[in-house]
């Protein structure tokens, strides 16, 4: 058997050895070369590769089951090239003798992603270029999916480009482990790995090792639903150039790609370079747009059995957003994509909230392999920069937004006891007469400015230093994420024996991050003031209360100035990991463990004027023990029937966002911060045959000890505050079962069915705390939340797929058909207390408008690709012979159902005064309709 | 090697073209020098005898009628809530609107129109007012945000109105002159026990009364508990106050805009 898994295995040529017995047989002649190519990653047959032996001008594809036999190969020395989309180049020298020469098993790893997916990065569509609304958000800030690339494995394909625009995630589970050249994506603070800053490398990035479930990953223990390891080093490219242009409705209308890799040179050395642009003056939502520009470049060095990376990759980024809205805002704009993000100023679209991202990475890494049995990779990886996200701050003015829920109509039926119909009947016809009323009204927000003289007095503290001038009503300020991430990483494979393969490693994650609010524009205004407008009436009344930095108070804040918030977050986090695999015969074995600490602490810059004494300074930190446990068995019953049954036992240390109440304002800690536990087990069922392919998987997991914290802005005037839910010891449950065929109708014709059904709920009744950043006591009003059983909003719950896929040589198209149901909205826990319908008669409507969890209805999407790979040194000479022109293009959503809520959520708000949930209705982001990409790629 | 040079001649013109994706911004001019010169059919002192002359708590429908005010009294302190006061040089009037923070669209200074057509006229307890619509229930709506456009016209800003000086006495003997108008009271000072206390209780609004020197008349104060100078202490001496009068019945009240326009700083009338 042979393993060729990691990337830098493949750089070697390697020679086959065959039983001596043969050579009795040697003699001139021909024999027959056959073998089976298998994915090393998710142990599946590798299906039309290209299997040459130039030499002899033979070739063949592999076929469903990964076999192929070449016959009538001329005996000794011969070079067997295997190569494709999938995977880069593998050659294998072997040499042929007379008869029946059988390669064996041939494991490759999956490098290049099959050209219909366009090398796509799947992004979640409404992820990728919506905010939740940040004052009132039921959503986990950047609750983006996992992320996987799915080259091999035609279920992951199917989770992540068929359903993750629909914001499916496989087995509800959350963030995973993603690695670039070892350096850890994901941001320690908030646990999501931010993918979109790899956007438009995907020429380079395409060596991507998933390990799916508890399997056993070669780069790190992995979370609870796998790894990502992507392996991006200059000499592990594939030699040659790329060029590509892409057009599509999408977030961004173009994209131009190109790259260059020298490929490993003879003089040992390798580089590789990428640049991109994706642009949109609008995409698809209206007001939204997009301009980001991508930079990847490495060196590798190798030098006998060392191999020396430097990468470093850039995407700044700058996009304008969409928003989430209550549905009666959607009607009311007569569109499923209306955005209140933007308004006309000066006649031209300005949208208040953007995100702009510029966090370069710089990786140096380092892998040693002594022998073919052994390889050690050590990296060491800094990342730094800034994330800002643009929106409308204001002091002492009317909230600007063009759905502030009191200026809607709907306010006339629900802000009070008595309904206003004849109010609500007027205001109604006039918002459907003039949708300008549902945008931004910028012109207004500067004429306010403009007449809004003030004096400021005693400025920056000094007595008698007042400031006269136009002070801003309106503002544009950014919220700032400066971080820097020092990582080090060293990973050890090593093959003890045949049957016995040790892998482990340490590694030590350093994040240190700056928070603050920073002016971005003052919008005709000549100053703002750093003051908090919001201090309860119901605390002792004190001038200090206003400031939000006491040891600079009444500071006048001018374009680029910091104001509101600033405080420091440092997170340390350690690991060590090791893992046995086993494997003998018919049964494969493997047993993991790692144990690691996580610390982190609070560094207050201000000094807030409602938390004199605990805002400003360095916290003590806080430490967390974490260690985790798994362990599996792989029995192969015979060639087509293989069975497998994991377990896992996985302690999560909690963030850093999840153990202070409001690391803004103070540095509160939630009483007794744990860790949090994960207990999962999965097993299933392959069948594979000729033309068959079968794999029926089964999980359960249960998550204990969660703290969940959820702060949004209540405006309900007896409160006027950011509001924070720490929910703690929150149980979850994630049970299911995926199903995955696929069939060869004809030659060039297969089926693929796949299905996923899974229940992912709460799984008791934990308590919740409730912290109003307006009121500096400590004493939290606390409740037990109802909502054991209430489904988690990660998406839909059940999605069915049936795809064909057709593929005469040069060609291929593919046509599915997907369903999807049970996605139900994130619930709102402060309607699950015995507060929320004290009173209320339990078998009324009203009782079950407060209770009840809203399913999204279920859809149905059609999508359909195609392209053809032309060898264009046919029709143009100066090209040489390895020449290719890709074209592709590809159509999401055929059918155009504007009606697919992929995003819904109950608002935090309540009004728990009249126990009327319509007040704050729920809020929902529609799925794209009709989508395509098309593309055109010169490869060389 | 062609494709190498191609691309890369292809991706620095790519990269550089940024123009047509600049998203900054122009500031809009400043249009608050601007006057739409609307053709105005009735003054405020007209429109207000019409309303003092019904009966309290009826409202009457407008007809085609355009009148002109300057902002005398907006909620920029906080104390005065969904509603601005107008006034011209006949007399004033208060729109009642229902949005906050008004000032940042009708600030004190800034003349403004108002097409009454198809709103009401009311008689609230004794001072005129314009509202959008009355409940079934008698209760009454300020004009929507979303119909502010379509009734009331911005004009210039900024404009400034000199108060009458006045006597408290002036005022009490004939109130209906000054009602929803801007005043300045001479000679005047908080009541023994409205002085040096707050202006409002924290949780509810608060009266405080004011006297002339001579203690012969007397007016009360109604200070919102929302307003921002809520826990500013009353000043203890004697001198002007500008404020609007309101009518409660035929008894004038006085409504503070900001404390700013006390100006008490004589010594206290024994």
């Amino acid at each position: 058997m042979l393993h060729s898994s990691t990337a830098g295995l493949r750089l070697l040529t390697f020679s086959l050895l065959f039983l001596a017995g043969k050579d009795t047989f040697a003699q001139s002649g021909t024999g027959i070369v056959k073998g089976r190519v298998i994915n090393s990653v998710t142990g599946k047959p590798f299906t039309e590769l290209q299997v040459n032996i130039p030499e002899a001008k033979k070739s063949t594809t592999t076929s469903a089951g990964g076999y192929f036999s070449i016959a009538d190969v001329p005996t000794g020395q011969q070079m067997v090239i295997i190569s494709g989309f999938n995977i880069k180049n593998d050659t294998i020298v072997t040499k042929v003798l007379p008869g029946n020469d059988d390669l064996g098993t041939i494991f490759l790893t999956p490098a290049d992603k099959s050209a219909d997916d366009n090398g796509e990065i799947p992004t979640i569509v409404l992820d990728d270029n919506t905010t939740q609304d940040d004052e009132n958000t039921g959503m986990d800030a950047g609750s983006s999916g996992a992320f996987y690339a799915s080259n091999g494995d035609e279920f992951l394909r199917i989770a992540i480009f068929t359903f993750g625009p629909y914001r499916f995630r496989p087995r509800g589970y959350g963030n995973t482990d993603i690695q670039f050249n070892g350096f850890p994506l994901q941001n320690l603070q908030t646990g999501f790995a931010p993918f979109a800053q790899l956007g438009g490398l995907n020429d380079v990035l395409r060596d991507r090792v998933i390990t799916y479930g508890l399997r056993p990953g070669e780069y790190s223990f992995g979370s609870v639903n796998g790894s990502t390891y992507i392996n991006a080093t200059a000499a592990d490219q594939r030699r040659g150039g790329n060029v590509s242009y892409y057009n599509s409705n999408r977030s961004y209308r173009n994209r131009v790609m190109a790259t260059y890799n020298s490929g490993l040179m003879k003089n040992g050395w390798a580089y590789s370079l990428s640049a991109s642009r994706r642009w949109a003056d609008e995409g698809y939502i209206p007001g939204t747009y997009y301009d980001g520009k991508s930079f990847y470049g490495a060196v590798s060095k190798v030098y006998k059995k060392q191999q020396f990376n430097l990468t470093g990759l850039a995407a700044p980024t700058y996009r304008g957003l969409a928003a989430t809205e209550i549905q009666e805002a959607f009607d009311l704009a007569g569109s499923h994509y209306y955005n209140e993000n933007w308004g006309y100023q000066n006649g031209k679209k300005r949208n208040a909230r953007s995100d702009s991202s510029f966090q370069p990475i710089i990786v140096a890494s380092h892998t040693y392999r002594p022998s073919d049995k052994t390889r050690w990779t050590t990296s060491l990886g800094y990342k730094y920069g800034k994330y800002k996200r643009s929106g409308l701050d204001f002091y002492n003015a009317a909230n600007p937004s063009p759905t502030y829920y009191r200026n809607l109509p709907s306010y006339a039926i629900q802000g009070g006891l008595t309904p206003r119909q004849s109010l609500y009947d007027i205001t109604k016809a006039e918002y459907e007469a003039n949708p300008d009323l549902l945008q931004i009204q910028w012109d207004d927000l500067y004429m306010s400015n403009y007449m809004n003289t003030a004096t400021v007095t005693n400025v920056n503290g000094v007595a008698g230093n007042n400031v006269t001038g136009k002070q801003s009503m309106y503002v544009i300020g950014n919220r700032v994420d400066d971080m820097r991430t020092l990582s080090f990483n060293s990973i050890i494979t090593h093959a003890l024996n045949e049957k016995l393969t040790v892998d482990g490693g340490v590694n030590a994650i350093s994040q240190y991050d700056e928070y603050y609010k920073e002016l971005a524009d003052l919008m005709g205004g000549e100053f703002f003031v750093n003051y908090y407008q919001f201090a309860s009436q119901a605390v002792v009344n004190d001038p200090n209360n206003s400031q939000n930095n006491l040891n600079n108070p009444n500071a006048i804040i001018k374009t680029g100035d910091r104001y509101s918030y600033d405080y420091i977050l440092r997170t340390l986090k350690t690991n060590a990991w090791g893992q046995l695999l086993y494997s003998y015969n018919r049964i494969d074995l493997f047993a993991a463990a790692a144990a690691g600490n996580t610390s982190f602490s609070r560094e207050g810059l201000y000094r807030n004027g409602l938390f004199p004494n605990n805002s400003f300074g360095r916290t003590a930190d806080q430490t967390f023990f974490t260690y985790k446990a798994k362990a599996g068995a792989t029995f192969r019953i015979d060639n087509h029937h293989t069975v497998f049954a994991y377990g896992g036992y996985i302690t999560d240390a909690p963030t850093a966002n999840n153990t202070y109440i409001a690391p803004g304002t103070r540095d509160f800690v939630i009483s007794n911060p744990q860790v949090s536990k994960t207990q999962t087990i999965e097993g299933g069922y392959n069948f594979k045959a000729k033309g068959m392919n079968f794999r029926l998987t089964g999980y359960a997991t249960e998550v204990n000890d969660l703290t969940l914290i959820k702060r949004f802005w209540n405006d309900d005037p007896d409160i006027q505050s950011f509001v924070n839910y720490v929910m703690q010891n929150v149980s979850t449950r994630s049970v299911g079962v995926e199903m995955l065929a696929s069939v060869k109708i004809i030659s060039d014709l297969t089926a693929t069915a796949g299905i996923a059904v899974g229940e992912s709920y709460y799984n008791n009744r934990p308590t919740i705390s409730i912290y109003q950043d307006n009121i500096p006591s400590m004493v939290p009003v606390t409740h037990t939340v109802y909502i054991k059983d209430y489904y988690l909003g990660v998406g839909p719950q059940s999605v069915y797929s049936m795809a064909f896929r057709y593929s005469p040589r040069g060609y291929w198209a593919n046509l599915s058909f997907n369903y999807m149901d049970r996605n139900y909205v994130e619930i709102n826990p402060e309607r699950r207390t015995e507060l929320a319908v004290d009173l209320v008669d339990p078998t009324s409507q009203k009782w079950t408008d407060i209770l009840s969890q809203e399913k999204l209805p279920s859809a149905f999407v059609v999508n359909v690709a195609g392209g053809k790979t032309f060898d264009i040194s046919k029709y143009f000479k100066p090209f040489d012979r390895r020449t290719q022109l890709v074209l592709s293009a590809n159509i999401g959503n055929l059918l155009n159902n504007q009606n697919i809520k992929s995003i819904g959520y109950e608002q935090l708000r309540y009004d728990l005064g009249n126990q009327n949930p319509n007040k704050f209705p729920n809020k929902y982001g529609y799925a794209y309709g009709l989508n395509y990409g098309i593309s055109a790629a010169i490869r060389f | 090697m062609k494709f190498l040079s191609l691309s890369g001649l292809l991706l620095a013109s790519i990269l550089l073209l940024n123009s047509c994706l600049k998203k900054q911004f122009d500031a809009p001019p400043d249009s608050s020098s601007l006057d739409p010169k609307l053709t105005v059919n009735c003054d405020l002192n007209t429109l207000s005898n019409m309303g003092m002359m019904m009966t309290a708590g009826k409202t009457r429908v407008m007809g085609d009628t355009t009148i002109y005010g300057i902002v005398v009294g907006d909620d920029k302190a906080g104390n005065i809530y969904k509603k601005i006061f107008i006034q011209d040089s006949t007399g004033g009037m208060q729109l009642i609107l229902d949005k906050t923070y008004l000032y940042g669209d009708y600030p004190v200074g800034r003349k403004i129109y108002v097409k009454l057509k198809g709103l009401l006229l009311m008689n609230y307890k004794g001072t005129p007012e314009i509202v959008f619509s009355m409940n079934s229930d008698g209760s009454t709506n300020g004009i929507p945000s979303s119909l502010l456009g379509t009734y009331v016209v911005k004009g210039n800003y900024p404009n400034t109105i000199t108060p009458p000086q006045l006597t408290l006495f002036d005022i009490i003997s004939n109130p209906g002159k000054y009602v929803n108008t801007l005043v300045t009271i001479k000679d005047m000072q908080f009541e023994t026990g409205s002085n040096n206390v707050v202006y409002s209780d924290p949780n509810t609004s608060t009266n405080r009364a004011l006297i002339n020197c001579a203690k012969t008349g007397r007016i009360t104060m109604y200070n919102s508990s929302y307003s921002n100078f809520q826990p500013a202490i009353t000043p203890n001496g004697n001198g002007t106050i500008n404020g609007i009068i309101t009518l409660y019945g035929s008894t004038p009240q006085l409504t503070l805009r900001d404390t700013s326009d006390v100006h008490f700083t004589n010594p206290r009338c024994p």
